[in-house]
């Protein structure tokens, strides 16, 4: 017994300073680094960015803040503690999912008639068959046979997706209070989808049983989601904002694909890049490619086809202080910069099916001399500066 | 005392085990060069250390598991780069103290939100689903699946002395980085850089002296 009170701490010791040690050789990522190349890598990912940038216009905040206290209210002191009620009764979340997948099955003519209106007949087309074998063998949608199954993809549309596929525009930012985030366009896409919701009818023609259905929809949707809105709103500072920026991501990228089947994510630009298939990699490019420095007068819009044009200018460090599609913008834009005192020249940013302009200040061969020149712009009033090198 | 020194020699098998893993990690992460490959390594050391100890997540051994789990994600996230993506123009309003503080604050942040989302760990599984490679940039894509429900979590990768560090994360479209930039513009401009700064401590504290937000 004795000696076990000895040896145990020693043991514990001996092995807690193997691992303190270990842990103390692990790199530490967040060392000094170096300095400008890191600086201009990170411009080149927000320049980007800067590209498709994910904004939306938001005249109506004070208003949708308020909707969006109501709803916040709503979910804590009413749909949390009754889903949870929910869950304690139905515990078995096998149940719950079967009710959500039912739910997502009466959906199916939404997803069909708006994969079919984007030209996607080979989704529209899985719909379809997911629709039926779901409805028969998956008795009245409960299970979903089509997708563990039958390896159907889903290709999930709706109407908001397919105007924002016509080129249609968020219009702007609307917090609608018990139905939560959404825009212009996506308003109208939801009153269009529920054209196509049998739930709609049933509620519509005054049935208790819509009303009991819509009811335990959103319940049960609640009850498998607990713990999701809390955390999201603890990792944030404005959950306001934080909700709105994520809803228009979410939005763009499902409009463009990204995520449910379809195109993928791109290197960097989100463009123009093959898959990594096990050949051997083309040469990279210099880091001039595709950019056009211009003397001459722009061209009506930034055209939209392939352009490989040779690259004009001093190379060197530039200071660009805006990206634009119209020529009247860089011009406006041009026209600033001069009467600041600092004549900027234009640059045409190629990517693979698209081109825009940059305005850029040059800024000389020198890091540090692009960095005070970039001081100079701010205090000028140009604010949205980054440093380039092409 | 029997009892004593079985749970003695329990925890020291597990600190052992925590000691092989973490020995063994670089030597698995510097047999390849693809990106895929080293995320998933990553992940995979995550969840199998989740796996082993799911009932002693919240027990005495919380401390050395959160430890273990962090150390990874240390390992292969970019906190300097998020840092620099998430403040934008704003970083260069900031001297390099400034810098350096920040990185070590949003560590922490993005480190406590992942963690939140390890301890709600219920037996999701991570399906790694393909990679796009350009000079130093990549793109890997994954699935978590829970119970058949697939959310897509992308990983933006920059390669770093043959080591692919992640930059963003991109869930259900949402990019972390741009959501963070949007709330850090919306508090810089109204409350100035130290008002953030301010904001991000006061969420850290609370955070670790264990108090519930709202």
């Amino acid at each position: 017994m004795r000696r076990m009170k000895i040896n145990l701490p020693h043991r514990w010791m001996l092995l807690l300073a193997l691992v303190a040690a270990q842990l103390l050789m692990a790199p530490v990522v967040m060392a000094a680094e170096e300095g400008s190349a890191d600086e201009a890598w990170v411009d080149d990912v927000l320049v980007a960015q800067a590209e498709n940038n994910v904004t939306i216009a938001d005249p109506l905040e004070p208003l949708n803040r308020v909707f969006f206290q109501f709803n916040d209210k709503l979910y804590f002191w009413l749909l949390k503690p009754v889903a949870t009620g929910y869950k304690a009764v139905l515990s078995d979340e096998d149940v719950r999912m079967c009710f959500s997948n039912a739910f997502h099955n009466l959906l199916a003519p939404v997803r069909i008639v708006n994969n079919v209106l984007q030209g996607k007949m080979v989704g529209a087309g899985n719909e379809l068959a997911s629709f039926v074998i779901n409805s028969t063998v998956g008795i009245v949608g409960l299970a979903d046979p089509a997708h563990k199954e039958f390896g159907l993809a889903a290709s999930d549309e709706d109407f908001g997706q397919t105007l924002g596929s016509y080129g249609i525009g968020d219009g702007m930012y609307v917090c609608w209070p018990f139905l939560g985030p959404s825009s212009l366009r996506d308003t109208v896409g939801t009153v269009g989808d529920a054209l196509l919701d049998p739930l709609f009818y049933l509620t519509a023609a005054g049935e208790s049983a819509g009303y009991a259905l819509q009811g335990d929809k959103q319940v049960n949707r609640v009850s498998l989601n607990l713990g999701e809105y809390e955390r999201f709103k603890e990792a944030s500072f404005d959950p306001y904002v934080a909700v709105r920026n994520a809803y228009v991501q979410h939005r763009r990228s499902r409009i463009k694909d990204e995520i449910d089947g379809g195109g993928g994510y791109g290197v960097g630009q989100g463009k123009g890049v093959g898959k990594d298939v096990g050949k051997a990699p083309p040469p990279p490019p210099p880091r001039t490619a595709g950019i056009v420095v211009i003397d001459g007068p722009l061209k009506k819009r930034a055209s939209k086809a392939p352009h490989t044009g040779s690259v004009a200018g001093t190379p060197g460090y530039y200071v660009l202080v805006g990206v634009y599609r119209e020529p009247t913008n860089v011009e406006r834009q041009k026209k600033r910069l001069a009467a600041a005192g600092m004549p900027p020249v234009v640059a045409r940013y190629q990517r693979k099916d698209y081109s825009f302009y940059g305005v850029e200040v040059p800024g000389g061969g020198d890091f540090i001399a692009a960095k005070q020149r970039e001081k100079e712009l701010v205090m000028a009033g140009f604010s949205e500066t980054l440093v380039v090198r092409h | 005392m029997v009892l004593q020194r079985m749970v003695g020699a329990k925890v020291v098998l597990v600190l052992l085990s925590f000691y092989l893993l973490t020995a063994a990690l670089p030597v698995f992460a510097a047999t390849t060069t693809e990106p895929m490959e080293q995320v998933k390594a990553s992940v995979d050391a995550i969840l199998l250390i989740v796996r082993e100890n799911k009932q002693n997540l919240h027990g005495e051994l919380a401390g050395t598991l959160r430890k273990q789990i962090v150390d990874i994600v240390y390992d292969r996230f970019d906190f300097r780069a998020m840092s620099q993506l998430a403040l934008a123009k704003n970083w260069k309003t900031i001297n390099a103290k400034e810098q350096d503080h920040f990185v070590f604050l949003f560590a922490k942040l993005l480190e406590n939100t992942y963690y939140d989302r390890i301890n709600s760990y219920s037996n999701e599984e991570v399906v790694f689903k393909e990679q796009q490679k350009k000079e130093d940039k990549a793109v890997v894509s994954s699935v978590v699946i829970r119970n058949n429900v697939e959310t897509p979590v992308v990983y933006k990768l920059r390669s770093k002395n043959d080591k692919w560090l992640v930059y963003d994360v991109i869930i259900e479209g949402v990019s972390l980085v741009r959501n963070y930039r949007t709330q850090f513009d919306s508090i810089i401009e109204k409350e100035k850089y130290p008002g953030l700064v301010k904001r991000l401590e006061e969420k850290i504290e609370k955070k670790d002296t264990g108090q519930k937000p709202l």
